[in-house]
């Protein structure tokens, strides 16, 4: 019977976001941008004038021209084909990671906040440790034990950024057991898995959906960052941090080729931003409870 | 007051020691034997059990965090592989240089932060509070490492009014000092104008109000004070932020700090050196997790009194 | 005698997500000097935005559309904010409900009087910071000179609302706007704060508008009452008249629900229904939904204020003329 309740919810949170999609334009504009860039990262292989890692040394640093419209890097590779490229590893790094550690941090939230005692306080101890911690050193602590390479880097930022999901679900799961229907169910003899997943998991997806929008953004800017830094994507992967990295010598003299790729990261960065916003106010309501 | 200190000083031991634990598990447990890491297959048998006695590498892992631990109690952080010399003499010489350059960008960052969060909360709805929060989330969204590029190309190599890189001089620190601020004011400015708009919503801005205060009175008589209460407490996640920005700055501007010499750690496998960079920071950020919940405190009555 | 304000036609709107709301509703009222008026109905019935908009406190979403507010005989709703800020906390000064939220957590609650007076009456700091102890002692705050240098969360409930009674009779103003000023209280300190305000009533000639939902408070202090409803008046009489006999059924069903000492009831009456939403109000009377008489016609049209007698009015179509129920 609350099932049915819970899916009203989940109805009004789809209703209220479509509704502050027509009215927040900000929030739109972020929509529509992410839709090109996902758009552009699984056609990349379509729509990109050039193979991204054909290197071309008659042509290096080429400016902006008819045949290159970004013109070419110092490696004389279309620059505008490794951004298209580049979109497919900001957004899975973006996306996938986020989601991994979104769904630690639920799993062990709802457990904290379910089952309390012994078990709440090591899981919340641990959260302390992961969110004192500043994220970027963390990941480089974990990238120099683990070894430098994109699917590590994968890891680093799935095990970093479980601590907020797994506060905000252990905090929500503290009110929602006490509520009727978690009662109800519980004297019906569900068992507690059933509870936790059913009952409960669905009253936080509002909320779970917000930090997720918060998330991506982050995780996108550090993915660059490290790349930058050389602990991240390997070279000839076309990321755009490692493609600001690469081209950054050549600054003075072809400052396109190092500047163009951050435009990406902060266009991409700044719809997530912008639509995680948007899905803050719309969804507030449903947090505050 | 004091049973407060006291019991954020407690909180923080564990959560510490959790912390040295972890880097200390990540770095020295988990990659496997540094001595045949470093020295392959190149050496004498003999010449390696000696190294691993001298590293403590035959003892348990746990043995080893314990003598790691009591060591850096006396301030002994170990010895850099690449630069052999003391660790903590390598930090000490380059912490000077960081905390120059966070202290510049905190203060850029709230000059500009806090300005244009409470004026974009006064004007909340009107175009400028759109235009400023849009600046904001920009500033948020921007890779530190692109604006310090795309600063080093305008100021100077196109103005030619500012030096690229080093830090000999204050004309040095201008430029990273600002590209780091400046990113970290966005968040601070959206911060600011959520807790501005929060509290000029409470019953008591409606009673100052009332009373037939100016608009101007209310703002910084009233509402100024309340909402900076949760900005201070930022400000300990805000220097975890410098420091972690600091990384990219420094590497960018070629800065001699702690973020320089952590990245040249790990792309010289400098093991010790890469420990000791992480755990002062850390220790670093905690404490100045400290002074946020104690200047807290002083700010806010109700825990002062308690 | 003269009044002290006279509201005409006061309407005020409101923008909410479902809509505009109007919770202020063409209401009219006047306040003789020295008298104390009360305002009565359920929460959320616009007694409070009615409160808010005579002093221009309204919510930015809230928008006075209509009325005059006539205050000495100026119109209080077409001053300019700098005139509205002379009156404010002088001539007319409020008192809220919540005495903890009112009142500003990080400064210390003498600051917060003499804050006023500075403000008003140009006195130096030494010298508001005497009158305002001089202020705590007449509004019964034990150890004056210590609780000027109090938090709010440093006092008991009882004594931050003499603080905000401190702050709102500090200047001696024409008219005091006590909105649920007791609520928030226990029995026994309401009791107290009531006789503090009738005694401070009447050593100063202050003239109060007392909001509340509680017609036991209005019997007690006030001398003629409006019933407000779904922005409207309702009906208005003199105090006694209004006890002895209601004209309105929502009166009668607000009386009924009283407990009435050496009276024995079954059970005590509730008015059936819940306050209305101001969003979707009927066409017609907007208590029908709730009334026990109403007929068809009640539910199409719109009864006007009625004269009922030489003091006495109220908006119902039992008295319009010219109705056939």
């Amino acid at each position: 019977m609350q099932n049915q309740e819970e899916a009203l919810h989940a109805d009004t949170a789809l209703l209220r976001i479509a509704a502050m999609l027509r009215t927040d334009k900000k929030a739109a504009f972020g929509a529509v941008v992410i839709a090109i860039f996902i758009l552009v990262a699984l056609l990349a292989n379509a729509v990109s004038p050039y193979d991204p890692y054909k290197i071309d040394l008659a042509n290096r640093l080429g400016p902006m021209s008819a045949k290159h419209l970004a013109g070419t890097d110092s490696f004389g590779r279309d620059v505008l084909s490794r951004i298209f490229y580049g979109a497919r590893i900001s957004l899975v790094i973006g996306l996938l990671p986020s989601i991994i550690a979104i769904l630690i941090g639920t799993a062990l939230g709802l457990v904290s906040g379910y089952y309390g005692g012994f078990i709440d306080f090591i899981i919340m101890r641990l959260a302390d440790i992961v969110l004192a911690f500043p994220s970027l050193l963390l990941a480089l602590v974990i990238m120099y034990s683990l070894g430098v390479s994109l699917l590590n880097l994968f890891i680093a930022l799935a095990v970093i950024n479980w601590g907020v999901t797994a506060r905000t679900v252990r905090a929500q799961t503290l009110s929602l057991r006490e509520k009727e229907f978690v009662e109800a169910a519980r004297a019906c003899g569900v068992s507690d898995l059933a509870i936790m997943f059913r009952h409960i998991l669905p009253n936080c997806i509002p909320t779970l959906l917000v930090i997720l929008t918060l998330d991506i953004p982050e995780a996108i800017l550090s993915e660059a960052t490290l790349s930058f830094l050389g602990v991240g994507a390997e070279p000839p992967t076309a990321s755009w941090g490692l493609m600001v990295s690469e081209n950054k010598q050549f600054l003075f003299s072809q400052p396109w080729v190092a500047i163009a790729p951050g435009i990406a990261v902060l266009l991409l960065v700044i719809s997530f931003n912008f639509l995680g916003d948007g899905l803050r106010d719309a969804l507030d309501p449903f947090m505050s409870e | 007051m004091l049973k407060y200190i006291v019991s954020r000083i407690l909180v923080m031991v564990p959560i510490l020691l959790g912390i040295v634990l972890a880097i200390f598990f990540l770095l020295n447990v988990l990659p496997g034997d540094p001595v045949s890491l470093m020295m392959k297959d190149k050496i004498k048998p003999d010449v390696i059990d000696n190294l691993r006695e001298r590293m403590r590498l035959n003892d348990p892992w746990y043995v080893r965090f314990a003598v790691y631990v009591a060591n850096a109690l006396k301030g002994d952080l170990g010895y850099s592989y690449r630069y052999h010399r003391e660790v903590k003499d390598l930090i000490m010489g380059a912490f000077p240089n960081t905390v120059k350059l966070a202290f510049a960008a905190l203060a850029i960052s709230w000059g500009i932060g806090i300005p244009t969060g409470i004026i974009a909360a006064v004007r909340k709805g009107k175009l400028s509070d759109s235009v400023l929060m849009t600046f904001s989330l920009a500033g948020v969204s921007m890779p530190i490492f692109w604006i310090g590029l795309l600063m080093q190309y305008i100021f100077a190599y196109k103005l030619g009014a500012l030096p690229t890189s080093g830090f000999s001089t204050l004309k040095h620190l201008i430029l990273p000092a600002f590209v780091l601020g400046w990113s970290s004011s966005g968040g601070i400015a959206r911060m600011v104008r959520a807790n501005m708009l929060e509290v000029m919503k409470h019953d008591y801005i409606r009673t100052a109000r009332s009373k037939g205060l100016g608009e101007t009175r209310v703002v910084f008589g009233h509402a100024l004070r309340n909402s900076m209460l949760p900005v201070v407490t930022m400000m300990a996640s805000q220097v975890s932020w410098l420091l972690s920005g600091a990384v990219v700055t420094e590497s960018i501007f070629a800065i001699p700090g702690l973020g320089r010499i952590s990245v040249d750690a790990i792309t010289n496998r400098d093991m010790p050196l890469l420990q000791g960079t992480v755990i002062f920071t850390t220790v670093l950020i905690m404490l100045s997790n400290l002074i946020a919940d104690i200047a807290y405190g002083f700010l806010d009555p109700r825990i002062r009194y308690q | 005698m003269q009044s002290v304000l006279e509201i005409k036609g006061l309407t005020t709107h409101i923008k909410t997500k479902a809509g505009t709301i109007v919770p202020v509703n063409g209401v009219s009222l006047s306040v003789l000097k020295g008298e104390i008026v009360g305002i009565v109905g359920e929460s959320g019935c616009g007694k409070s935005m009615m409160a808010m908009s005579v002093l221009q406190l309204l919510p930015a979403a809230g928008k006075i559309v209509d009325g005059q507010a006539l205050f000495e005989g100026a119109d209080l709703l077409g001053m300019n904010k700098r005139q509205m800020r002379s009156i404010r906390g002088d001539k007319i000064s409020m008192v809220f409900q919540e005495p903890m939220s009112s009142l500003n957590p990080t400064m210390k609650v003498g600051k917060q009087v003499s804050e006023s007076l500075i403000l008003h009456t140009k006195a130096s700091r030494a010298e508001a910071k005497e009158r305002t102890v001089q202020i705590f002692q007449e509004v019964g705050i034990p150890d004056a000179q210590r609780r000027y240098n109090s938090y709010p969360h440093q006092l008991s409930g009882g004594l931050r609302q003499r603080v905000m009674i401190g702050l709102a009779l500090a200047l001696k103003p024409a008219l005091m706007i006590a909105d649920e000023p007791t609520t928030a209280l226990d029995v026994t300190i309401e009791a107290q704060i009531l006789k503090l305000m009738k005694g401070m009533q009447a050593a100063s000639n202050t003239s109060i508008i007392l909001i509340t939902h509680n017609l036991g408070i209005i019997a007690e202090l006030c001398s003629y009452v409006y019933v407000m409803y779904a922005g409207q008046i309702m009906e208005q009489a003199p105090v006694f008249e209004l006890f002895a006999e209601p004209k309105h059924p929502y009166t009668q069903g607000l009386l009924k629900s009283l407990p009435m000492l050496g009276e024995h009831r079954e059970k005590l009456h509730a008015i059936p229904g819940s306050v209305p939403n101001l969003a979707s109000l009927p066409p017609g009377c907007s208590f029908c939904p709730r009334c026990d008489i109403a007929t068809s016609a009640c539910y199409t049209l719109k009864p006007g204020l009625e004269k009922i007698s030489e003091a006495r009015k109220a908006r119902c179509l039992l008295y319009s003329k010219g109705v056939a129920l």
